[in-house]
């Protein structure tokens, strides 16, 4: 089971107030731009490589891969090297000022996922804020 | 037919033939875009995602068929795409049977209906049954109920699915299925208890196909456009009254739902002329092309040229051989 991201304290009565401000998603561009620099944030991506405790994940966008970083044994089993060039993820994590994504939470999203409709999809959603993050 | 497109094409034409009506500026089929791989409502949860195809649009409520087949855990019944009329509204009996893709955020963000306060609208539409699609976050097995914090990204909200007369088995199904880190599809009802918003489900189901968890966010932006449309800017001028741009948010206020769907703002529409017809030449369009375009909507040439310095300046525009002539970026 994933680790919840409501704190440290997962038995503490929740609020049904958001707790968690969103994690916007976010495409090649807007992860290196530096304007989401200490946040958490939702990448998807292809994975490009897995080595030890990092995984690096082709976002849409073209751009540099997102270095994304587990120090949860959990999660580092998600990326398994037999997924390297077909399987997806999206990780929600908060990236660093060193532009890694400390993953908090990660999702298979398979190996026929479309990247290309993805990108698409991000670029029409930034023109519709009051819909997205 | 036989042009080959590509998927930002078709994208930019699903928003401008809901937009303007469909070939309002000549050039461009209303119709749908054949080829392969549209986006039916049998496609999900199976492998036959068809690559490289086009989106299922023209009249606006086509998107991909009628019913949602929820994978293969045996059918939740078929749910309606919602039929608006021409007009944009929707007839009152279909109204009640409409199933609405929304974003978690339209939901948080969603007035109360001035018919009740357990009812609420988005865009000037009354809320119904809605459909998210997000990553379970926390998932509580109480009493009577299954508790769910479902975020999309967009934000987050509680979920809640009376369960009292589930058999053993199938709450050991919906355990192992209804976890943290699983993404599903919601289908339910929005309810206000104590000033907190959460989401009576009637139907939870974890995707099988994760292009699905795009394809909702698509489907949600196409019935924002839909439902925001109004009339053609011809026969809305023809009324005198000056028009009502919402756009970004709330319709009307807390007066209630205004009587027509509200347009799409004045900047929204003109940064569509120019992404759309700019891509013609390396010049791209002029503002005096844009306010003949848009002429039928009493907007002038000045506050065209104001919204261009505005969509270039946030780097969506970029002016080409001179100060008149523009191009998307």
């Amino acid at each position: 089971f994933f680790r919840s991201l409501r704190g440290s304290n997962p038995t503490a009565p929740r609020s049904n107030h958001t707790t968690m401000p969103p994690t916007p998603r976010v495409d090649a561009t807007d992860y290196h731009s530096g304007q989401h620099s200490g946040r958490m944030v939702r990448v998807t991506g292809k994975l490009l490589s897995v080595e030890g405790d990092r995984a690096q994940l082709e976002m849409s966008g073209g751009g540099a891969p997102a270095a994304v970083v587990f120090n949860d044994a959990s999660l580092a089993a998600e990326f398994d090297a037999s997924l390297v060039g077909s399987g997806h993820f999206e990780v929600i994590g908060t990236l660093q000022g060193d532009a890694t994504l400390q993953a908090a939470q990660v999702v298979n999203l398979g190996t026929n996922f479309d990247m290309g409709m993805y990108g698409e999809m991000l670029s029409v959603s930034k023109r519709f804020p009051h819909m997205f993050a | 037919g036989g042009r080959e497109r590509t998927k930002a094409a078709a994208n930019r034409d699903i928003v401008s033939s809901i937009m303007y009506g469909g070939g309002a500026f000549g050039g461009y089929d209303a119709g749908g875009f054949g080829g392969g791989g549209q986006f039916g409502g049998d496609q999900f949860g199976g492998d036959q995602f068809g690559g490289g195809g086009g989106f299922v649009a023209g009249g606006g409520d086509q998107f991909g068929g009628q019913a949602y087949q929820q994978g293969s855990q045996g059918a939740a019944g078929g749910f309606n795409v919602d039929n608006s009329g021409p007009d944009g509204k929707a007839k009152n009996a279909k109204e009640k049977q409409s199933l609405l893709p929304v974003t978690i955020k339209q939901l948080k963000n969603a007035p109360s209906a001035a018919s009740g306060e357990q009812n609420f609208t988005v865009d000037g539409h009354e809320l119904h049954q809605v459909t998210i699609v997000g990553l379970i976050m926390t998932a509580e097995e109480q009493n009577t109920n299954l508790q769910y914090t479902i975020d999309d990204g967009t934000d987050d909200i509680i979920v809640k699915m009376w369960v009292d007369q589930e058999s053993e088995e199938l709450m050991v199904q919906r355990r192992a299925e209804w976890r943290e880190g699983k993404v599903v599809r919601v289908v339910g009802q929005l309810r206000m208890f104590n000033n907190s918003r959460s989401i009576v489900a009637y139907n939870i189901q974890p995707l099988a196909d994760f292009n699905e968890y795009t394809f909702h966010f698509i489907e949600a932006v196409h019935s924002h456009l839909r439902l925001t449309k109004g009339k053609p800017p011809a026969a809305a001028a023809a009324g005198g009254a000056p028009l009502a741009y919402g756009g970004a948010g709330a319709p009307g206020g807390a007066g209630g739902a205004p009587p027509q769907p509200a347009l799409l703002s004045v900047q929204q529409q003109v940064l569509e002329y120019f992404k759309q017809f700019g891509e013609h030449s390396e010049a791209g369009c002029t503002i005096a092309q844009c306010h003949e375009a848009m002429a039928a909507s009493g907007v002038s040439l000045e506050q065209i040229r104001n919204e261009v310095n505005q969509l270039v300046g946030d780097g969506h525009l970029y002016s080409t051989i001179d100060d008149d002539h523009y191009k998307g970026i």
